[in-house]
C-alpha cells in the first residue's frame, strides 16, 4: 500500500477500441482503464425495456437512433469513454456512415445508467456529472430496487419519479411519457423451487 | 441490499436500542432488519464537524431547534426502521421530551445530512433518501466528498446539485440559512 504503483501509461479512445473483446465492459475515465463485470440479468431486462419503450417512440418519427450500450468519447486528452446502458443521439448528431462502427465522439443527447447492486455512490454521480459536462441533455439513473427513476439536467435540477409517476423526455423527446410502473416493472415471482 | 433469510426473527427498534454497543460498528434497522456499517474515515469526520459548525451556529442563533449529531430516529413502524443520519436538525416545536431525549427519536428529522462514503452503494443511498422523506424529513443534504457536490433532495422529487461555486439555503426548513459549499469542504 505504501510504494507508489508504477505509473501506468494514460489510454485513448483508441486502445480502448482495440481491446479485444472478453466479455467483460471496459470504460475508460482520464486515461485510466476502469473494468466492470457484465450485469445482472435482471438489469438487463430492464435495458431492453426501456430501449423498446424509447424505440417506439424515437423510430416512427425519425427522431434519431436508440442505442443499446455503446461507447462516447465524452472527453479528450486525458481520454474519457463511458458505455451507457442505454443513450438516444438525435437525428441531426448521427455520426457520419464511415465512423459509425466506432465509438461516438462526443455525448448521447439521452443517457440511461441502470443502478446495479454493487455500484458505488460516488462513481455513479461522477458518472452522471461527466455526461452533463460533455453535453448530454437528460440522464436518466434507473433504481430497480425502489422502481424509482431520477432525471438529471445540466443546470443541476433532477427530478424523482417513483413508480405513480410519469417520466417525460423534457426537451430530448419531446412529447415522450411513460409510467415509471412500466418502465420499471416488479420482477415476476419464480415458480416455486422444484415447480 | 442483501435480503436475509426469511426465518430470521423481525428486530424492533426497541431490540436495537437494547443492542450492546461494541464500539466498532454502527447499527441501523431497515424494515426490521439490522444494517451493520464500519464507523466512516476521517474525511467523512471532518465534514460532519465542519457542517455542524456552520448548522449549529445558524441554529442556536436564531433559536430554531437542536443539531444533532448522530442519532437515531424511528422512521417506521412495523416493521421498524432506524436510521442514525450523520447530522440531523429537529425544529423547536418538535423536540424531544426530556424524558425520552435519551432515547430514539419517534418520527423523522427536520433536515437529515447524509455524507457519503467511498464503500457506500448508489442504490441504498437512493433508498435512504427515499425513506427520509417518506417519514417527513423536508430537507436531506447528501454530500459527495471525493466531487465537493452537495445535493438537496426535498419531498415531492425535486432535487438540486450544488457544486463547490455553490451556495447551500436552508429553504422553509431552516429561513435564511446560507453556506458556500467550500466550507463544508474546508480541511
Amino acid at each position: 500500500m505504501s510504494t507508489p504503483p508504477p505509473v501506468a501509461p494514460l489510454l485513448t479512445a483508441e486502445d480502448l477500441y482495440a481491446i479485444p473483446d472478453d466479455d467483460r465492459r471496459y470504460e475508460l475515465v482520464d486515461g485510466r482503464l476502469v473494468v466492470s463485470e457484465p450485469p445482472g440479468w435482471w438489469h438487463g431486462a430492464l435495458a431492453t425495456r426501456i430501449t423498446v419503450a424509447l424505440d417506439g417512440y424515437v423510430t416512427p418519427r425519425g427522431l434519431g437512433i436508440v442505442v443499446g450500450e455503446a461507447g462516447y468519447v465524452l472527453r479528450r486528452a486525458p481520454d474519457t469513454v463511458r458505455g451507457p446502458d442505454v443513450s438516444f443521439v438525435r437525428a441531426d448528431r448521427l455520426p457520419p456512415r464511415g465512423r459509425a462502427h466506432r465509438f461516438y465522439e462526443g455525448a448521447a443527447d439521452l443517457v440511461v445508467e441502470i443502478v446495479s447492486p454493487g455500484d458505488r455512490a460516488g462513481e455513479l454521480a461522477r458518472k452522471v456529472a461527466g455526461y452533463l459536462a460533455a453535453g448530454t441533455a437528460l440522464v436518466w439513473v434507473v433504481y430497480p430496487e425502489i422502481r424509482t427513476v431520477v432525471a438529471h439536467r445540466p443546470d443541476g435540477t433532477a427530478r424523482v419519479h417513483g413508480e405513480d409517476d410519469t417520466l417525460d423526455g423534457g426537451e430530448v423527446l419531446p412529447g415522450f411519457a411513460v409510467r415509471v410502473a412500466e418502465l420499471v416493472p416488479e420482477l415476476p415471482d419464480a415458480p416455486p423451487d422444484g415447480a | 441490499m442483501s435480503t436475509s433469510s426469511p426465518s430470521e426473527p423481525l428486530l424492533t427498534a426497541e431490540d436495537l436500542y437494547d443492542l450492546p454497543d461494541d464500539g466498532r460498528h454502527r447499527y441501523e434497522l431497515v424494515d426490521g432488519r439490522l444494517v451493520v456499517s464500519e464507523p466512516p474515515g476521517m474525511t467523512h469526520g471532518g465534514i460532519t464537524v465542519n457542517f455542524a459548525m456552520l448548522l449549529g451556529t445558524f441554529v442556536r442563533q436564531h433559536r430554531l431547534g437542536r443539531v444533532y449529531g448522530e442519532a437515531g430516529y424511528v422512521l417506521r413502524r412495523g416493521p421498524d426502521t432506524v436510521r442514525g443520519p450523520d447530522l440531523t436538525f429537529v425544529r423547536r416545536d418538535r423536540l424531544p421530551a426530556p424524558e425520552v431525549a435519551h432515547r430514539f427519536y419517534e418520527g423523522a428529522p427536520d433536515l437529515a445530512v447524509e455524507i457519503v462514503s467511498p464503500g457506500d452503494r448508489a442504490g441504498e443511498i437512493a433508498r435512504t433518501v427515499a425513506g427520509y422523506l417518506a417519514a417527513g424529513t423536508r430537507l436531506v443534504w447528501v454530500v459527495y466528498p471525493a466531487r465537493r457536490t452537495v445535493v438537496a433532495h426535498r419531498p415531492g422529487g425535486t432535487t438540486r446539485v450544488f457544486g463547490e461555486d455553490g451556495t447551500l439555503d436552508g429553504g422553509d426548513v431552516l429561513p435564511g440559512f446560507a453556506a458556500p459549499v467550500a466550507e463544508v469542504f474546508t480541511e
